[in-house]
């Protein structure tokens, strides 16, 4: 541990004669070179459990939810145990929980519990935007077309917002022989960085 | 930690397969449109493929019924009654009852197949709106999926079938 700290301690005054290595990218550097924002794929089950309509909902868990109470999704969603178990139910619930804006997506599982069912509600929360980096863009410029393109530090990042604002925002900029591109760099805790890049 | 052989599997009851726009498309609701395809499917491979198929089908019908609210267009009634009568003469069935049978028979529900009517109304509207030449048959299919093509472009879709 010493040894460890001493070799800290000589990198830290520049007199390490080890080799130079690589700076880690920095979080701009990973957001501007990251995914472009896309939707969604991949194959997921098809058949539904309707056989198990009709039965008593016994317990309701929640899975995938990080910001937000499991709680709140079952009175988002106006389904509680000891109501029968219906698809008109779960769909409008799915529909109030997307609609919501914090959510991207509610899959709704059933499996028999003796005479009742267990729903599982397996969400994906949407994704908080934590930095916006636009390089060579000054500030007030930068803050302008976050807003045009529909993104906010600090608030739920919406694909389809952002998808469709990018492409009428990147028409009119050809126009004018400009290019824009949004990428992304998702960050561990839920959260992600967006780079709004401009070519001209 | 032991699990029974006979334990209950969860399975999936519902879940968004798609997204227009802000507007989500649920499995329950593609399996209802598609329950008469998926009667007649013999394998999970084909019932995979009627579902993919009657999801761009469901999708369609968003965009036109949307583009349909835009330009204020509606499908009256009496409109879809003409249009069953069409079909009830073309199919040579005696009766409008002979017929609701015939449909409900095939797995589909009567609302849903007026919905589908309507929709067929509302795009065949909206294709002679936007003043393409419609003279045949061969034409008017070529200019339907021209227009739709251009809808699902302007739109958002978000498929997670």
């Amino acid at each position: 541990m010493k040894r460890a700290l001493f070799l800290l301690l000589l990198a830290a005054c520049g007199g390490s004669p080890t080799p130079k290595v690589a700076p880690a990218p920095d979080r701009a550097s990973l957001a501007c070179a990251g995914d472009p924002v896309a939707k969604e794929s991949g194959q997921r089950a098809s058949d539904l459990a309707s056989d198990l309509e009709g039965l008593p909902i016994t317990r309701i868990d929640v899975q995938g939810n990080r910001r937000i109470p499991a709680e709140a999704f079952s009175i988002a969603m106006s389904l509680k145990p000891g109501d029968r178990l219906s698809h008109e139910a779960v769909a409008k619930g799915i529909r109030t929980a997307y609609e919501g804006g914090e959510i991207d997506d509610v899959q709704v599982f059933a499996r028999q519990d003796g005479a009742g069912v267990i729903l599982d509600l397996v969400v994906r929360e949407r994704m908080h935007v934590a930095e916006i980096f636009a390089p060579g863009i000054p500030e007030t410029s930068k803050a302008e077309m976050a807003r045009w393109i529909g993104i906010e530090k600090g608030k739920p990042f919406d694909v389809a917002d952002v998808s469709t604002n990018r492409h009428q925002i990147a028409e009119t900029m050809s126009k004018r022989g400009a290019k824009l591109d949004v990428r992304t760099h998702v960050l561990a805790n839920g959260e992600l960085d967006v780079c709004i890049l401009v070519q001209q | 930690m032991h699990v029974s052989a006979h334990a209950e599997q969860r399975r999936i009851f519902d879940r968004i397969v798609a997204v227009v726009d802000h507007d989500p498309i649920l499995l329950s609701e593609l399996h209802t449109a598609a329950r008469p395809l998926l009667q007649m499917a013999p394998d999970e491979g084909k019932k995979q493929q009627a579902l993919r198929e009657m999801l761009d089908r469901v999708i369609d019908g968003r965009l036109v019924r949307r583009e349909a609210a835009k330009k204020g267009l509606k499908a009256a009634d009496n409109e879809i009654e003409l249009a069953m009568d069409q079909i009830q003469k073309q199919a040579g069935v005696a009766s409008r009852q002979a017929l609701l049978d015939e449909i409900e028979r095939q797995g589909e529900t009567i609302p849903h197949y007026r919905a589908e009517l309507e929709v067929q109304i509302l795009t065949i509207r909206l294709v002679q709106l936007s003043g393409v030449k419609t003279d045949s048959n061969e034409k008017f299919e070529r200019a339907r999926k021209e227009y739709l093509e251009r809808l699902r472009k302007s739109a958002y879709i978000e498929v997670r079938l």
